[in-house]
């Protein structure tokens, strides 16, 4: 996705540059596909009316990611629903270790722990994520039960979350 | 799960999402057609309240006139209603959805439920591959179907537990005779579960056949729509598949419907199919169904994803491939590709597109197809690269491999070459100085992962016919150096993602 094109209009490179967070902020949280693109979309033209384009960079983001929380949270108090189980303090931690607002660290520090995977590990998450295969047929490509490919995954993401944050923390003391 | 790794495990999820291709929408010109609306009804507002001030005075007198009128509009409006809204249902224009009516409990439900003249279902994924179906339109339940939903949700049949918190995966909306919507959520395994905007909490459904049946044939509608192919039925003779020109085979949740290995011989007799993606049943492909496909009159791509077969199967397909897309096949090798000498038989020689990304078994030999033009090779080994073969190439992926100088200069001399992805490629300022001595007119070059900085940017934006160009940013250059060159080159633009 593009979150900071360069372009001569501010509004466009307004958008682009802050959507990308507020996806993933939105998706960690718990909140839809469908929903995000609203809430994100609710969430810049709020920040436009607001003057944000005048803001500095952090000062925006801050603005935004509380401001889509919040339009998300209203859609489920609307709809009588509770969120999908978390703590919100708990997902906060986690986006703060994981550098959620970053655009592109997590993502190359992913793509070096993909390769730190047992080659079992690593099959699962390409089938799941890059070839969205359906557990049953995961099951029959890895030789596992469906209940062996979910425990395969959740273990693979804990390792790559250690793996993540370790290089995050490598990548800061090297500054 | 502990809520911390919970968390934790969601933000990977999230992660590998767009790792892997969901990165979310751009939607910057949806902001700004939004911003324009807005635009526009200020202007309108601020119009009519300068108008109200001038002529106030005459507006009231024109009311006064009007009024007569539009009590007999009103008056023959209702009185044709209550005639005909029993029995039809209002005109609801395409993609606008109804007002939807917050029901805040079943004898609320049970109050509407006899002035709803129309029934609906989207499904979003079909099972149990969940392939997306968005793209297809709602299905409408005939009256019969209809009514049995409306008998079902009638009466002690429903009653409300607590919330699953799960994620909804089809949509029920039945459509009242004043246009708005009762609209609810179906759980695609589970149609004894329903989440109904405006309860608090979620409807559990006894007997709830008639609302699986729904979602079933909705379901085939979709699959219909979209030419996904699952169920043996969809072979027929008489099967509206065997007219679509794109087709795509699935599973199929109920063993008894779904397709077997056999099925797939009737695909010969389908002539007017030109795209078939099989990847979804990768495990059936052989060498007899390749030979197969070869017997499809009309047949030019095939999507094989997944398959285990071996280059000494290719051949069987014949001769009238246009496209082929082989991406994470283990036993392909490349051999089938190889080049051959003068005269020789080349299997595949009228591909134009072929993608191999992730085949992590090729074994390097150079591919050697006289007319491709698009060659994807990302997170699959380099030593495939064409280099010389490749005079007509215009499109080529190589993501994902670290790229030497050398391999760089072969790419940079490619005479065809219109669009580069580099992503994830490990490209500094002297690569990026090599692809500014392109030969061909190169005008997308995708750099996403890539550690250059301004120097190398500049050398590459000075390329003539150079009109687009995606950075990320893990490439060191700063906004304002980034904001220069952009000015200083007005006709690329360059986006940072």
């Amino acid at each position: 996705m593009i979150t900071g094109a360069v372009t001569h209009d501010p509004t466009t490179t307004f958008v682009q540059t802050h959507q990308h967070a507020l996806w993933r902020w939105l998706r960690a949280l718990g909140c839809d596909s469908g929903g995000a693109e609203e809430h994100i979309q609710d969430a810049l033209l709020a920040g436009l009316a607001h003057g944000a384009l005048g803001w500095s960079l952090a000062d925006a983001r801050r603005w935004l990611r509380q401001a889509a929380k919040n339009l998300f949270f209203m859609q489920l108090r609307r709809e009588r629903r509770r969120p999908v189980a978390f703590d919100l303090a708990v997902v906060e931690s986690a986006w703060q270790r994981a550098r959620g607002d970053d655009d592109d660290l997590p993502l190359l520090a992913l793509r070096d722990c993909l390769q730190t995977l047992s080659e079992r590990d690593r099959l699962a998450i390409e089938l799941r994520y890059r070839e969205r295969q359906s557990r049953a047929a995961m099951a029959a490509a890895l030789g596992l039960g469906e209940a062996g490919v979910k425990m395969a995954l959740r273990r693979a993401r804990a390792r790559l979350l250690d793996c993540i944050t370790g290089k995050l923390r490598e990548n800061d003391d090297a500054r | 799960m502990h809520d911390d790794d919970e968390a934790a495990a969601t933000m990977v999820h999230v992660l590998l999402e767009e790792h892997f291709g969901e990165p979310g929408p751009d939607l910057a010109a949806r902001v700004q057609a939004r911003l324009a609306e807005r635009r526009a009804a200020a202007a309108r507002v601020a119009a009519a309240e300068a108008f109200a001030g001038r002529s106030s005075a005459s507006r009231r007198s024109w009311a006064a006139a009007l009024m007569p009128i539009a009590i007999a509009v009103v008056a023959a409006t209702a009185w044709l209603q209550r005639a005909d809204t029993a029995a039809v249902a209002p005109p609801v224009v395409a993609n606008q959805d109804p007002e939807v009516i917050a029901v805040g409990s079943v004898a609320q439900l049970q109050e509407l439920l006899p002035k709803v003249v129309d029934l609906r279902v989207e499904v979003f994924q079909v099972r149990p591959d969940g392939i997306e179906t968005r793209a297809a339109p709602a299905w409408s339940a005939d009256p019969a179907t209809r009514q049995a939903v409306v008998a079902m949700f009638s009466e002690s049949r429903v009653r409300v537990t607590q919330p699953a918190g799960w994620e909804w995966d089809n949509r029920l909306s039945l459509i009242c005779n004043d246009g708005r919507a009762i609209v609810m959520a179906l759980n695609r395994h589970d149609s004894t579960m329903v989440g109904m905007r405006g309860l608090r909490g979620d409807l559990v459904v006894v007997g709830s056949q008639p609302l699986a049946t729904a979602v079933e044939r909705c379901e085939q509608a979709a699959c219909q729509h979209l030419g996904i192919l699952r169920r043996r039925a969809d072979f027929a003779a008489d099967s509206p598949f065997r007219t679509l020109e794109s087709l795509r085979l699935a599973g199929h949740p109920d063993r008894a419907q779904a397709l077997r290995r056999e099925d797939l011989d009737e695909l010969a007799e389908f002539g007017k199919t030109r795209r078939l993606d099989v990847g979804r049943l990768a495990a059936m492909v052989d060498r007899d169904l390749l030979a197969t496909f070869a017997k499809m009159t009309s047949l030019t791509d095939l999507v094989l994803d997944g398959a285990t077969v071996h280059d000494d199967d290719l051949p069987a397909l014949g001769l009238r491939l246009r496209s082929l897309s082989l991406r994470r096949c283990p036993n392909v090798r490349g051999n089938v590709f190889r080049p051959v000498l003068l005269g020789f038989h080349v299997p595949l020689s009228e591909l134009d597109r072929l993608d191999l990304s992730f085949c992590k078994g090729l074994d390097g030999v150079p591919i050697a197809l006289p007319l491709l033009r698009e060659l994807r090779l990302r997170g699959a080994p380099m030593g495939s690269f064409p280099g010389p073969f490749a005079s007509r190439l215009e499109v080529l992926d190589v993501g994902e491999n670290p790229l030497t100088m050398a391999q760089m200069e072969d790419i940079a001399a490619l005479p065809g070459l219109r669009e580069l992805h580099l992503p994830l490629c490990d490209l500094g300022d002297q690569h990026l100085a090599i692809l500014a001595r392109a030969k061909g007119p190169l005008q997308t070059v995708v750099l996403n992962g890539a550690d250059f900085t301004a120097t190398g940017l500049r050398a590459l934006l000075m390329l003539p016919p150079l009109r687009e160009v995606r950075i990320s940013t893990s490439a060191r250059l700063s906004e304002a150096e980034l904001a220069a060159l952009a000015a200083a080159h007005p006709r690329a633009v360059i986006t940072r993602r």
